[in-house]
Order: structure tokens, then C-alpha cells, then sequence
């Protein structure tokens, strides 16, 4: 599969909706003026920041729960051990 | 805008407010002044209660100045766009109940180091001259982040104290294992003045961890935070990658904190939350070096211009008291998510308790008492949220029950603890410390219930997302004895004493209460409702329960 597929399978992986939005407004044939089209790119783009936002934050979501069982099982918190 | 002749600026009617009588006097006594010297310059200032009027002639009208009472820098800023070569600069607002008596006000040029105006100013009849300090007489000036905060330069000892808490500290951390070393306003103060900065108020620590993926920085995060605590210190978290050592005097007051900020390489940049996102060497960062600050030897960074031009941009050696930092959007958005934001509202709460000499009850708290003695089982475990002073606490614990307060004012813990209330230091906005406390109260034998006054309404959404949690977990408690949470909130906004900065003034419509508890299979009964007298004004609240809406699976089954 070439990058840009896997970039495509793992958007729509991510964020389907939005995926699917952006591929609609790339190639449908649009009677839409200029003016529309940038109010929907720029709610598309807004939705794809809050996409990305929720995904940063899982990391600390997943560090704070990590965290609550090593602390429940009196362990050191850190996964390497190192 | 058009300028006249003599230079001044000429504002078509209608354009801007007509100067007064004030401001066209005051341009006139700085050309006086420039005058009786035979310079090209001249400046005057008046103040009152209200604002400072500057007038410059000659002078850079985009100048950062300082301003200072008595001779004690006070506040630092750049001059707003001038109206008719009047600088028109209202106090900030942290600062207006300190303007009080009298004091020689001077203006002073940050770049030049040379007074540019001064002169006696009498804020109101008060014998006393001005003084910017705490409840504990401890200098303060207005900071970076626009609130009052201590200023180590103004007490020697304080000073000593801290430079010498900076060198175990850094000892400690290496002791440990980590890479620390100076860094921010105390790496820009060294390199650049070769000393602490004027109006410093800390001292900056970045240790540089080798993991680049959030999650892990975090996890190491945590377990540095449990090395310091068993070490001994005081340690309070902001986010997941700044951790704060803070040093307290006795009565819980804080003496002052030493920052300590994570730093990380991701790719082609070096990361340092909040703020630094931007390629450094990592040559330039590690290994580092011992310095002489202050007298002390500390680790420091070996190419520490590098460093400083990344942060604060290639004019870092020109000194700007005003100075902030505007982070990038796309930087502050992947550091918020990334690592969260743990101090909402606990400067306020902080500085609230540093005033308050004993537990106190406010209105509407007798009231609420009277509600919760009713309604919480008795005899029963209590977790009281958001202690404050304890008085309610120690209340509840007076009537026969085990009662647990926690808060997030290092203040507020010590003034319950003096009113013989087991407090603990707890950040409600840090969910991993809620749903620890989740977990430790399941694992009693007995359940605990809740009690928390007054405080839900002064939290984020998210935050009360996770105390919700909490609750949920404490009624689901498996033994058949009696449990209850109780709540008290604040239901009306009133938009004039509204401020995000106070969150006291926030408020909670039961509405919004009903619906935020509904996804934890929760709802809200109101038990009784009244209004209250609060620094904001009467205020609109009610108490009332939480109770379960779901069965629990001991139910189902």
C-alpha cells in the first residue's frame, strides 16, 4: 500500500467522520461559492483539532490510570523500569 | 491622527475622548521639564487611585518602564498607546487595595535603568505610606502572570534560603539520577546580570528526561514527584510535566517554590513545557556543567545561549520587566492535552487562606451544617472536599464521625490541621489523585460518605467530572451501612462580580449539576435553598443530595 493509503486508512481510522467530510468535499462536484466552502473547511479543521486535542489527551488519561493501579499495588510507576 | 506643529498629536472629534484639562496640564509640566533642564526630554506623572498618567516628551513612547513606591520596584509594563502624548495606564487590579497612604511614585526606564519621572502621590487620607506586602509583611510585586506574587530580591534571608534550597535540591535530583539544571529566569538572570533577576519570585529547574512519548514523561513524572515526597519535600504538581517544590514557614504560609520543569527532545525539537517547543542541540543542553549562581555551585546547561535565544528570542540579553511569554497555539494546545493543567484556581485559594487566621465560617455555611448533620449517617466516615479551614470538618467530626478533608491550599490543610481536623493535601483538578482516593476509600470495610460545601460550583467541568466519579465509587461502596454525598453550590451568576481568577464567583445552576451527573448515573435532589451574603453580594444556593440513579451490580444481582 503506498503512504499515502496507509495516511488515508489511519485518518479514517482516527477520525472517520471527519475523513469522510473531507473526501466528500474533495470530489463531489460543488455548487457551493467559495464563501461556504471555507466555513466548511474551516469547521472541518476546527473538528480535526479537537480530534487530535482528545487523542493527545488518552496519553495522560492512560498515565494517570497506569498510574492509580501501580500506586494501588505499591509499585514504582514507571513501565521501563529503568 | 494628524501632529501639529508644536508635535502634539491632533485627533479629529468624534475620534477619540476629547483630553481633559488633566492631561493637557500634564503635557505642559513635562515640557516645563524639559524645559528648565535645557534637554529634549522631559516626562510627569500623576496617579490616583484609579490609574497613572504618564506624559513624555522626547522620550521612547514604546518603552517598557518600571514603576516604583518608595523606591521598591512594584510593577513592570509597556506603555500603552499614548492619547495626545498622555500614557494612560490603569493599576492592575491585584494591586488596587494596596493603594492606600502615600508614596514617592518614579518612573523608571527598564532599558536605561534611569528614573524618567517622579513624584509624591497621595492615594487617599491614610497617614501610613504605601505598602505592596502580605498578611505576613512579605514583599510583593505585581508578576508576569499580572497577580502579586513574593519577591525574593526585596528579604536577604528569604534569598539566602532559597539559593541555598536550590543547591540540595539540584544535589538531590542528581543523587536520583535525573539531568537538572538551572534554567528560565534563573538561567537568563546568570548569563545575562550574573545574578538572581530583580523581582524574581523563584528559582527554575528543568530536568531533561530521555523518553519522548507523553504518556512515559508523565509516568516519570509521577515517580520523581514519590522520590521527592520520601525525600522530604513538599510537592505540588501544575501539570504533568511541572511539579512545583514548595517550602513552607510555620502556620502553613509558603516561604517560596522552586519550579521544576520537563524537558524532553522529540523529534528535531527540545520540548520544555509550557512554553519552549524549538530545535536546541541536545549538545547545548547535556552534559551539563557546574556554575557559581549566588555563590553556590549548580548544574547548568553547557551552551546556555542557546537555550535563552530559543525561549525568549534573539533580544534575550536586553532586559524587559514586562516581558510574557505568547506561546504558539499549536504548542500551548500540544502541551495542555498532552500533560493537562493542574493550578486552576489554587493561587486564588492560596492567597484567600494566607489572610484567614483561623477556621471561619462563612454564611450559608451554618446553614448547610445544619442540612448535613440531618442527611450524612451518623457515626459514619465523611470526605469532606475542599476543607478549606476545616471549620465544617471539624464540625461534623465534633458530632461522633471519622472525617477526612482535603484541599489543594497548602494554607487551608494547615488551618484545618490546627483546628484539630485530619487534612490532607489533595488537587481535585488532578484526576489521578481523585481516582486514587476512589480506590482508597473502596477499600475500607465501611463506606464514606461525602460532604462538600460550596465547593463543586468552583471547579472546572472537567474536574467535577472526575469528583462525580468519586462520589459514584463512595455510594456503590458494597456494605450494606448507610452512606450520602451532600452538596451545597452557589446557582446564580452575577456577571458584574464575576471573574476567572476568583473562582468563588462562579456559580452552578442545578440544571447544569443535573445534567453533567446523569453520564455517572447520578442525580440531584435539592434539600433546601436560601441566599447567602458572600464578598460577591448575595448569592442565590442550594444543598441537597446526590444519590444513585443506576442500580449497582449488588443490586442487580
Amino acid at each position: 500500500m503506498s503512504i499515502a493509503g496507509r495516511i488515508s486508512r489511519a485518518l479514517s481510522r482516527v477520525a472517520p467522520t471527519t475523513t469522510q467530510r473531507v473526501h466528500r468535499s474533495l470530489t463531489a462536484p460543488s455548487s457551493a461559492t467559495l464563501g461556504e466552502q471555507l466555513a466548511e473547511a474551516q469547521a472541518q479543521i476546527l473538528e480535526l483539532q479537537r480530534d487530535v486535542d482528545e487523542l493527545r489527551a488518552d496519553n495522560l488519561r492512560i498515565a494517570e490510570l497506569y498510574d492509580v493501579v501501580v500506586d494501588r499495588l505499591g509499585q514504582d510507576g514507571d513501565p521501563s523500569g529503568t | 491622527m494628524n501632529i501639529d506643529a508644536d508635535g502634539s498629536a491632533r485627533v479629529p472629534d468624534g475620534d477619540l475622548p476629547r483630553t481633559s484639562a488633566l492631561d493637557t496640564d500634564l503635557v505642559h509640566a513635562a515640557r516645563r521639564d524639559a524645559a528648565r533642564d535645557a534637554s529634549d526630554t522631559g516626562a510627569i506623572l500623576r496617579a490616583d487611585v484609579d490609574e497613572l498618567r504618564v506624559a513624555l516628551i522626547g522620550l521612547d513612547p514604546d518603552a517598557t518602564i518600571t514603576v516604583s513606591f518608595d523606591g521598591r520596584p512594584i510593577w513592570s509594563t509597556t506603555l500603552p498607546e499614548p492619547h495626545r502624548r498622555v500614557h494612560r495606564l490603569p493599576w492592575p487590579e491585584p494591586l488596587r487595595p494596596h493603594l492606600r497612604g502615600s508614596t514617592r511614585l518614579t518612573v523608571t526606564d527598564a532599558a536605561t535603568a534611569s528614573v524618567v519621572a517622579g513624584s509624591d502621590v497621595t492615594f487617599d487620607d491614610s497617614p501610613e505610606r504605601t505598602t505592596v506586602v502580605d498578611a505576613n509583611g512579605k514583599a510583593l510585586v505585581v508578576n508576569k502572570w499580572g497577580v502579586l506574587g513574593a519577591v525574593v530580591t526585596a528579604d536577604e534571608d528569604l534569598r539566602q534560603r532559597l539559593i541555598a534550597r536550590t543547591a540540595v535540591l539540584c544535589d538531590d535530583l542528581e543523587t536520583l539520577g535525573y539531568d537538572v539544571a538551572i534554567t528560565s529566569g534563573t538561567l537568563l538572570g546568570l548569563v545575562r546580570d550574573g545574578r538572581m533577576l530583580p523581582n524574581d519570585d523563584d528559582s527554575d529547574l528543568s530536568v531533561i528526561f530521555p523518553d519522548s512519548s507523553p504518556a512515559d514523561l508523565v509516568l516519570r513524572s509521577y515517580r520523581m514527584e514519590r522520590e521527592l515526597a520520601d525525600a522530604g519535600y513538599t510537592v505540588v504538581r501544575h501539570s504533568g510535566a511541572h511539579l512545583q517544590v514548595t517550602f513552607l514557614i510555620d502556620g502553613g504560609d509558603i516561604d517560596h517554590y522552586i519550579d521544576i520543569f520537563t524537558g524532553f527532545f522529540r523529534g528535531e525539537d527540545f520540548c520544555q513545557p509550557f512554553h519552549l517547543r524549538a530545535p536546541v542541540p541536545r549538545s547545548s543542553l547535556l552534559p551539563t556543567v557546574r556554575v557559581e549562581w549566588e555563590g553556590v555551585q549548580v548544574p547548568a546547561p553547557p551552551v546556555p545561549e542557546d537555550w535563552l535565544a530559543a525561549c525568549y528570542g534573539a533580544d534575550w540579553r536586553t532586559p524587559d520587566p514586562a516581558f510574557h511569554f505568547e506561546t504558539p497555539s499549536a504548542t500551548r494546545r500540544r502541551y495542555e492535552n498532552w500533560f493537562g493543567s493542574f493550578n486552576t484556581g489554587r493561587v486564588h485559594w492560596e492567597s484567600y487562606y494566607s489572610s484567614v487566621a483561623a477556621p471561619e465560617h462563612l454564611d450559608g455555611q451554618q446553614r448547610y451544617l445544619r442540612s448535613a448533620r440531618a442527611l450524612l449517617p451518623a457515626g459514619g466516615s465523611v470526605l469532606d472536599l475542599g476543607t478549606g479551614s476545616g471549620a465544617i470538618a471539624a464540625a461534623l467530626a465534633g458530632d461522633g464521625r471519622r472525617v477526612l478533608g482535603v484541599d489543594y491550599s497548602l494554607k487551608a490543610v494547615a488551618l484545618a490541621r490546627s483546628a484539630g481536623v485530619d487534612a490532607e493535601f489533595l488537587n481535585l483538578n488532578e484526576r489521578r489523585r481523585v481516582d486514587q482516593l476512589a480506590v482508597r476509600i473502596r477499600a475500607d470495610p465501611s463506606p464514606w460518605s461525602i460532604s462538600a460545601a460550596f465547593v463543586l460550583h468552583t471547579l472546572t467541568g472537567e474536574t467535577r467530572s472526575a469528583v462525580f466519579g468519586l462520589i459514584r465509587s463512595a455510594l456503590r461502596h458494597p456494605s450494606p451501612e448507610p452512606r450520602s454525598a451532600v452538596v451545597a453550590v452557589d446557582t446564580v451568576l452575577d456577571e458584574d462580580a464575576y471573574s476567572f481568577d476568583d473562582p468563588s464567583s462562579w456559580h452552578l445552576p442545578v440544571e447544569t449539576l443535573a445534567d453533567e451527573l446523569e453520564p455517572h448515573g447520578l442525580s440531584f435532589r435539592i434539600e433546601r435553598d436560601g441566599v447567602r451574603t458572600t464578598p460577591h453580594g448575595e448569592r442565590e444556593f442550594v444543598v441537597g443530595t446526590i444519590t444513585l440513579t443506576t442500580p449497582t451490580q449488588e443490586e442487580n444481582r
